[in-house]
């Protein structure tokens, strides 16, 4: 038998321990969702059980053939698939142009791309309200308007995830390709970012999951707005107070909410191999 | 193929740094001309600039018959291998070396016939379909050639491309270099700061300083007849001894005289004498192999001990103590010397160089 050190038993136990507090909230959501009534309203006559008595699976039911889910689920991933295109195409060049670019002002520049996020976003939705009711932006349609506000979130992080990406790029691979005949833009596109697109990977799943779960500009962007659809996390909020059994039905709908998020992880992890620069010099 | 010409290039840097200055070279059709010098000399940014990576601040540059100073570096006809290879990482072998041929709209049946002339060329058969990541180190730098070569360039621009490799490696690659170039008969600028790479592979060297072309020759002119004394030291492993001193005219004849002894200087570097260092203080150069080592007397040597022996396999050097001052001579691997004995040191008078001691 192999020796067991001590030392991989503590990991061991400090990997389970992470796990646990992971996955907790998402079983406490899950028991809830699955509940009968008698399983959480217990009146305070026997304590709340670890499993429900009767599991049940209506609610999962009554959302899949909810027509505002459905609408609102759509408008959600519009928004946040949007998100992700348009702080690439923006981000990208302009961490392109900082990691590559010698220039002055450099250090203020990218303090000034993370000023946003200088204060909680409940702060910053007075402005950014402001811009999209009060201005020409009002008459776009709410993904695009929402899209554009999560930008303001996302872009400061896929700016400094692909700059950090973009540096470890060595400068030899794009002169190379200029020898051998390309446009810097080409250089760019067919070098440069096949090379990158792990690192950037990791930022569009960030700019998805951040934008999937805003709430906070969502809500007042679409507060003002005629059209009755809504991001999820609004929709979620609308259902607080509002519906009953409140507890079963939004554990419900925040587990329905995570599964578009995993997919999508799935999808682009593949592109997060590691090692990808490996090869190309010395 | 075609011709390079230099003309009175300079290089500033926008922060006033001045990396290239006056350097005027010129390459004939098909020669092998390497750039050597320690680093930071300018030999790469010469390169860079060449290639067209970096802007020519002053001078001009013709390429063949042309005028390239504005000519972008995908249009001078000229190929380049990086120091680092440069492959590109998510491209197969194949996909790396007909990369330019691609983007340069070869048809296919051309490209095909040149990928496998290269392949074939550079021992990479049946290496196609990998990536960069799966080939050894002197793989890497066989596709990195091939990619440069398959392009036919009128010059191909080569920046240390064996400083990544195992001293073996290296040497193996220094000998297929001189093949390929051989049988091509490109003209090659190559850049190094390894002298033995340059002496070995090249048709002429420029040996740069500063910024500074020093000399430029035929590997044996550079060797023998070294302009100056950082040439001198530069070129030749071990390097050149230096003994500082002044010149003296006794009995109208000229002698070196330094702390630990005075020696007759042969009619041959007469000339130089009168030339310019008369007078001045001067430091007297002679290679290892110039000087011969003995215990008996003899007029005209000089004194010392001998102290260390090092043992190279076909050549031994022993380290001759004359005071302050370490003298490296050769000697035969068989014959026997014994150390820490007084010994007289001849030194061959037409091998013996004289420097300005102010200029390097």
């Amino acid at each position: 038998m192999k020796k067991i050190n001590a030392d991989k038993i503590v990991w061991l136990i400090l990997l389970i321990l992470s796990i646990f507090l992971v996955l907790f909230p998402i079983y406490i959501m899950f028991k809830y969702s699955i509940s009968d009534r008698r399983s959480w309203i217990t009146g305070g006559e026997y304590p709340v059980p670890w499993w429900p008595f009767k599991p049940t699976l209506e609610m999962y039911k009554y959302y899949l053939g909810d027509k505002r889910f459905w609408s609102n689920g759509w408008l959600s991933l519009k928004i946040a698939l949007l998100t992700v295109s348009f702080s690439l195409i923006l981000g990208t060049p302009a961490a392109y142009s900082l990691a590559r670019f010698k220039f002055n002002g450099k250090a203020f520049l990218l303090f000034l791309i993370l000023a946003i996020r200088f204060y909680p976003d409940i702060s910053s939705v007075i402005p950014v309200s402001y811009i999209f009711n009060k201005s020409f932006l009002y008459n776009l349609p709410n993904e695009i308007k929402i899209s554009l506000a999560h930008c303001l979130l996302s872009l400061p992080y896929i700016i400094f995830i692909a700059q950090g990406v973009f540096e470890t790029i060595p400068v030899d691979l794009e002169e190379q390709a200029l020898i051998l005949g390309t446009s810097r833009f080409y250089a760019f596109l067919r070098i440069v970012l096949p090379i990158a697109a792990p690192g950037l990977a990791a930022g569009a799943i960030y700019s998805f999951l951040l934008s999937w779960n805003e709430f906070v500009f969502s809500y007042f962007i679409t507060a003002t707005s005629v059209s009755s659809e809504v991001p999820l996390p609004v929709y979620l909020k609308t259902l607080l107070g509002s519906f009953s059994p409140n507890l079963v039905s939004i554990s419900t709908l925040s587990l329905l909410v995570s599964i578009p998020v995993i997919i999508f992880t799935f999808i682009v992890q593949k592109y997060m191999i590691a090692g990808m620069i490996k090869g190309a010099v010395k | 193929m075609a011709e390079l010409k230099l003309m009175n290039i300079n290089k500033r840097y926008p922060n006033g740094f001045h990396a290239v200055k006056d350097l005027n070279i010129y390459v004939s059709d098909g020669e092998f001309l390497s750039l050597v010098g320690p680093s930071g000399c300018g030999k790469s940014t010469t390169l860079r600039m060449i290639a067209g990576l970096e802007d020519i601040s002053e001078g001009e540059l013709y390429i063949g018959n042309r005028l390239s100073n504005d000519i972008p570096a995908k249009d001078r006809g000229i190929a380049m291998v990086f120091q680092s290879y440069a492959l590109f990482p998510h491209m197969t072998v194949e996909a790396n070396i007909t990369f330019g041929l691609k983007i340069k709209k070869v048809p296919e049946k051309i490209r095909k016939e040149k990928l496998n002339w290269v392949l074939e060329l550079l021992d990479l058969k049946g290496l196609e379909n990998r990536k960069p990541a799966e080939l050894s180190g002197g793989q890497r730098q066989r596709v990195a050639l091939g990619r440069a070569l398959v392009l036919d360039p009128d010059v191909l621009l080569l920046d240390e491309p064996l400083s990544n490799l195992d001293a073996k490696l290296r040497v193996k690659m220094r000998t297929e270099l001189k093949r390929i170039h051989k049988k091509l008969k490109s003209t090659i600028i190559y850049v190094t700061h390894d002298q033995a790479e340059a002496m070995t592979l090249s048709d002429r060297i420029a040996v740069m300083k500063d910024g500074k072309l020093m000399q430029i020759g035929t590997p044996s002119e550079i060797y023998n007849n070294p302009a100056n004394k950082f040439v001198a030291g530069f070129v030749g492993s071990p390097a050149m001894n230096f003994i500082s001193g002044e010149l003296k005219l006794i009995d109208n004849k000229n002698y070196f005289v330094f702390e630990m002894g005075k020696i007759e200087l042969p009619e041959l570097l007469k000339e130089k004498i009168k030339e310019s260092i008369k007078g001045k203080d001067v430091v007297l150069g002679i290679r290892p192999e110039d000087i011969e080592i003995s215990f008996e007397k003899d007029n005209n040597s000089l004194t010392g001990v001998t102290s260390i022996r090092e043992t190279l396999g076909s050549d031994d050097y022993v380290t001759v103590e004359m005071g302050n001052i370490l003298l490296t001579v050769r000697v035969e691997p068989e014959k026997f010397i014994p150390m820490d004995e007084k010994c007289y040191l001849k030194l061959k008078g037409n091998k013996m160089h004289l420097f300005n001691k102010d200029e390097d």
